[in-house]
């Protein structure tokens, strides 16, 4: 095989290379603040996307709604509901309030980004804005859960937790305010299931395409004293008034 | 970490719990912001001299964020838009004013959400619960809701207190007049309150009073039998300050009860009261009782205490008419034989009763 084969070979293999993206660019600043909702963020339990983490707590708090009213016993409803509270409304934990509230937080990061698109600045206060009602409904489970928690009749108690099954399953699936036969169908009805659509629908319109994000630039995102976003190149593992 | 990553979201939170809309303006203030920075000045003031300096623009645009005047901020970078359109941190600081003027209106989203959920919480503990504090604190938020007013009404009546539930219902009734449930409604409240009133005038002790005050519906027309009714179950409970209350509030009520005007008399005696009203119905039963000279006192001394106190001044005229022609009868008595006008007087000029009478 003489030089010049080889030389060919290389520089083919280098097209072809690049032809399958082994060599990529580095996505953009609003694509990895998106990214932090959906696929990962290194602050929370198993790195999970505050999106993700939202659907999961939701999950629990309904689960554990249903075994409080399942529960026989005053103590038995008390302990359940303590764990839908957890669920719901834990800041250290990531509940389902925080977690949502992080996530419409980071598409607004992205909207901010110099590389944010269109799409993304317009979208982002309008997922901003339609997170409010299951916010609103994990503001009411705190209170109910409250009433729970610190009341004396399993009678009353059992009147909340009533309640608090019906605004978790909201949470998850949306509900039927308006009666038009069709969960969600309006923002102010919206559980996880129609937030989730919306941020998908939001990411299907991206103009270059979103694409899931390496968790080196989800877990590498910093931000400068002047408010600029930057990965970490440097591997600083700083805290530069930014994420790390 | 997550305190770093959002004090600006934090500011932002804060500023939207107390901060109306911003108005736009070109001098470097806002409604926000009633002292402009020296920043804002000077670049306003240079903005004014050359509106094309975007120098000027955007350190006005960046005083007016530290401000907390996103909407002001917007609009100066957008006025720039049309000479520096292109211009790269114009555009930049445009985007981030958007942003800033956006989330706030996000924050002012999630202070709504905290409100309506409290809101519904108290409707939840009204309506289910029939908490009364509850309902009260939904309609502070909404007053004169005539849902609202409706559970109110039902966790009245639950807690048996069916006189303050049929008040409420009547105003509903009036609010909403096609609410075929609401004469359902006031026909069960006036069903448990009768029930009440049957109890408060036949039981005796505690169950009494309490049916009395469950009975007890101002303006109507049972209210100075129950009124009277409770005076006496007090009297008899030896709770003799109360007792005198609920005489006066009688006797305000429908004057010329007999009974009730010896009683407001020993009472008033026994508690020694001396305030304008005790004054007042002291001297309104002594003339209810035809002892209009003994009246005179109390009425003058009511009448200083309080001048504006309603029918006193009536009271104390008709007081002292009638005191002259008792006085004439005295005289003409004391001249017809002393032995009786001996026992008369004894007995007409005395604060105390006679004897020989129970008051």
């Amino acid at each position: 095989m003489s030089i010049r084969t080889v030389l060919r070979a290389i520089v083919g293999l280098f097209v072809l290379a690049m032809a399958s993206g082994c060599v990529t660019r580095p996505p953009s600043i609003a694509h990895v603040h998106l990214g932090h909702a959906l696929t990962g963020v290194h602050v929370t339990p198993n790195r999970d996307g505050y999106l993700l983490l939202a659907d999961t707590r939701a999950k629990e708090a309904h689960a554990a709604a249903q075994q409080a009213a399942a529960g026989k016993t005053l103590e038995e409803m008390k302990a359940s509901v303590a764990s839908v509270l957890g669920a719901t409304s834990s800041e250290e934990n990531f509940g389902l309030k925080q977690s949502l509230v992080l996530a419409a937080n980071h598409v607004s990061f992205a909207a901010t980004s110099d590389d944010a698109s269109a799409n993304v600045q317009q979208s982002a206060p309008v997922f901003a804005r339609d997170i409010t009602r299951v916010v609103e409904r994990c503001e009411l489970i705190a209170l109910l859960g409250k009433d729970v928690v610190t009341g004396k009749s399993q009678q009353e108690a059992a009147v909340s937790v009533e309640e608090i099954v019906k605004l978790t399953q909201a949470n998850l699936e949306g509900e039927d305010s308006d009666r038009d036969g069709k969960l969600g169908s309006i923002p102010t009805e919206y559980g996880i299931k129609q937030l989730r659509n919306e941020f998908d629908i939001m990411i299907a319109r991206e103009q270059p395409p979103y694409r899931t994000v390496d968790q080196w630039y989800l877990f590498n995102l910093v931000r400068l004293p002047s408010g600029r976003w930057v990965f970490d190149k440097l591997n600083r593992g700083g805290n530069i008034d930014g994420y790390k | 970490m997550q305190a770093a990553l959002h004090s600006r979201w934090s500011a932002i939170a804060a500023f939207s719990l107390v901060a109306p809309a911003a108005a736009f303006a070109h001098d470097g203030t806002c409604k926000n912001s009633t002292t402009p920075s020296e920043a804002a000045v000077a670049a306003s003031k240079a903005l004014k001299e050359d509106s094309g300096n975007l120098e000027a623009r955007l350190k006005l645009a960046d005083a007016l964020l530290a401000s907390n005047c996103f909407e002001d901020a917007v609009h100066v970078l957008e006025e720039g838009e049309a000479t520096h359109g292109r211009n790269g941190q114009l555009q930049s600081q445009l985007r981030e004013a958007r942003s800033m003027m956006r989330e706030q209106t996000y924050f002012e989203g999630l202070n709504r959400a905290e409100d309506a959920a409290k809101l519904s919480h108290n409707l939840h503990r009204c309506n289910k619960l029939a908490d009364i504090e509850a309902c009260d604190a939904a309609l502070a938020r909404q007053p004169g809701d005539p849902q609202v007013l409706l559970a109110k009404a039902d966790a009245l009546v639950r807690a048996k207190r069916p006189a303050e539930a049929l008040t409420i219902l009547r105003r509903v009734r009036e609010l909403t007049p096609n609410d075929a449930t609401v004469e359902q409604r006031i026909a069960a409240a006036e069903t448990q309150r009768r029930a009440f009133l049957d109890t408060c005038q036949n039981a005796t002790g505690e169950s009494a009073l309490q049916a009395c005050q469950s009975a007890l519906l101002p303006g109507n027309d049972d209210e100075f039998a129950i009124r009277k009714r409770t005076g006496i179950l007090l009297q008899a409970s030896n709770q003799p300050a109360a007792a005198l209350d609920s005489y006066i509030a009688a006797n305000l009520l429908q004057p010329g009860d007999r009974s009730i005007a010896l009683a407001i008399i020993t009472l008033s005696d026994n508690a020694g009261r001396r305030d304008a009203l005790t004054l007042a119905a002291r001297g309104t039963a002594l003339l209810t009782l035809g002892r209009a000279i003994e009246a005179l006192t109390p009425l003058k001394q009511a009448l200083v205490l309080s001048p504006d106190l309603p029918e006193v001044k009536t009271r104390l005229a008709q007081a002292e008419r009638l005191a002259k022609t008792e006085a004439r009868k005295l005289a003409a008595a004391a001249t017809a034989g002393p032995a009786v006008a001996g026992s008369t007087s004894t007995r007409r000029y005395s604060n105390a009763a006679p004897v020989n009478r129970s008051n």
